[in-house]
């Protein structure tokens, strides 16, 4: 068996846990810049929010409905997430943290020692809300993706009362006759329309298709294991970190701008804050990279403004893999001039880092490398440099050393985003603790 | 020696929080302090707790007094709280330990710069 749990309405959920006089009404975390809703109270999608909604379209119903918009507040999620995982990892032999509020848990032959799985995912659900304060759902199944089916199903149905275990033919046949198609893991919008097409309507109808026909229209032998996962058939194992964290297979750096950029120095000054903060990200998980994707976009409520909104361009690095900030940035800043168009104006840009690996394997030796591209002896000068680097932020604090384009004239760069409604970092700064006092409404 | 590891009795169930206002004397707690606070441990009589009074963060000396549980300030200057009604309070978590500084550090700073 398989578990998947999961935090409900997560980060509304962490800002709670603070902040008890939000229970109860309608609360919504916006994205970075203020931007869109990350997430909602149950209170909050009752009264029609949507996810994704742009703050601006839902600031009225919000105040009319005497609810609360905050700002994403990263610090506390992350600490938080580390006590849930922790928790987790206490009770079961294995988990993969799968992401900031989700992970997979292994539950093969607890039965033995535990009787009932259902008794004892009641007893994490239980453990987890009381060391954390946060709500959890557990889905429990021979599969992965039949275990993710299952911890939707429990979100849904609040009778379940937090736990589905799909553990007969009849049980896992209901299960997939009740999520539509679109909502299993692994079927994105595009393959979404795809199932639409074809009549293919509910998870039982998709997990009925024929190998031939899940090769051709899924994505290959992907496609054909997601289906044979809905059957009931394992096809993908657990991939627990060995320090318990979410070692990442791309790290990704993106922020919308705190006001429209229209020239390309401000751009770039943007992207390479974001490159020079990914590429400390990657030398601290102890990784090299092997592409490098650069994307900008446009305004998608500006009407003027027609589709592509954003533009994006991947580059495999000539000289192989490297987690080197200058390099990088040398390379980003031609892919920037490949996909910046002058006379826009752009509300949001990042980075991905993709093909990511531990260092020394992908250093290629060229027999004719020139000077200054990679070779042992530049590999080790630059490996000293970025390591001087983030030692020296490390102790002066963030910034003390970066890239000369990130720093614009003036006081705030102009990227810089807005958080208006961010609570403290509760958990993480001595200056944001929790004041508790002994008497109250003086 | 991890102070986490060697004090706390579920280090991912304990947070810390900072004391502000009038002190609980009766308990050796003052302004400024921290307080750490588990969420893990069930809270019983005579615990110092954190408790939540109509969305406020509070810390009290929970009691019971033949059936009737309260929420007493261990400061003569204040009242005591009688729990009526099991939804009235939320009890957060129970006070584990307290760090109060014996020479004006950090926690004495923030102090006065904050309240």
């Amino acid at each position: 068996m398989f578990g998947l749990v999961d935090g409900n309405n997560f980060y509304v959920s962490c800002e709670r846990v603070f902040q008890p006089r939000l229970n109860g009404r309608p609360v919504v975390v916006l994205s970075n810049n203020d931007g869109n809703v990350v997430s909602r109270s149950p209170e909050a999608k009752q009264i029609g929010i949507a996810m994704g909604a742009p703050y601006f379209e839902i600031r009225g119903l919000l105040q009319q409905q005497r609810g609360y918009a905050l700002s994403s507040n990263y610090p506390l999620y992350g600490d938080i997430s580390r006590r849930v995982m922790a928790r987790l990892a206490d009770q079961v032999p294995a988990i993969e943290v799968y992401s900031i509020d989700e992970a997979f848990l292994d539950l093969h032959g607890l039965t033995k020692w535990l009787g009932s799985l259902d008794a004892h995912a009641r007893r994490m659900r239980r453990d987890v809300l009381a060391c954390t304060g946060i709500p959890t759902c557990v889905g429990m199944a021979t599969t992965k993706t039949l275990a993710k089916v299952a911890n939707r199903l429990a979100k849904k149905y609040p009778e379940l009362e937090g736990i589905l275990r799909l553990d007969t033919e009849s049980r896992r046949e209901r299960a997939l006759r009740a999520l539509p198609a679109a909502d299993v893991w692994g079927i994105g919008r595009q393959y979404a329309q795809v199932l639409t097409a074809h009549g293919i309507r509910t998870a039982w109808d998709l997990a009925g298709v024929g190998e031939t026909w899940a090769r051709k229209n899924l994505g290959g032998v992907v496609g054909w294991r997601l289906i044979q996962e809905l059957r009931g058939q394992p096809c993908q194992g657990l991939q627990p970190s060995e320090d318990g964290t979410l070692s990442r297979q791309s790290l990704r750096c993106s922020r919308s701008f705190g006001q429209p950029l229209t020239t390309f120095d401000d751009v770039w000054g943007a992207l390479s804050t974001y490159m020079a903060k990914a590429a400390e990200k990657l030398r601290t998980q102890g990784g090299q990279a092997h592409l490098l994707t650069v994307f900008i976009c446009k305004s998608q409520y500006d009407s003027r403004v027609r589709p592509p909104y954003t533009r994006s361009t991947t580059l495999t690095l000539p000289g192989g893999a490297t987690s080197d900030t200058l390099l990088l940035l040398a390379y980003g800043r031609r892919l920037l001039e490949r996909i910046y168009e002058s006379g826009h104006s752009y509300v949001k840009a990042g980075v991905v880092l993709d093909g990511l690996e531990p260092p020394g394997r992908g250093l290629q030796l060229d027999l004719f490398a020139a000077a200054g591209s990679a070779s042992p002896a530049n590999d080790a000068k630059s490996k000293v440099l970025m390591q001087t680097i983030d030692a020296v932020n490390k102790q002066f604090g963030r910034n003390s050393v970066r890239p000369a384009s990130s720093v614009a004239s003036g006081n705030a760069p102009p990227w810089q985003s807005k958080a208006l409604w961010r609570t403290p970092a509760y958990t993480t700064r001595l200056e944001d603790l929790l004041v508790v006092r002994v008497l109250l409404n003086k | 020696m991890d102070m986490n590891r060697l004090l706390f009795r579920h280090p991912e169930a304990t947070y810390l929080v900072r004391v502000s206002g009038e002190s609980m004397s009766g308990a050796e707690i003052h302004a400024g302090d921290l307080l750490a606070v588990d969420k893990h441990l069930m809270a019983d009589h005579n615990h110092i707790v954190i408790g939540v009074i109509e969305g406020d963060c509070t810390v009290k000396r929970l009691v019971r007094r033949g059936a009737s549980w309260w929420l007493q300030a261990e400061n003569p200057a204040f009242p005591d709280y009688e729990i009526t009604d099991p939804d009235q309070v939320h009890i957060w978590g129970v006070v584990t330990h307290v760090v109060h500084e014996l020479i004006p550090g950090k926690l004495t700073a923030l102090l006065r710069s904050r309240d």
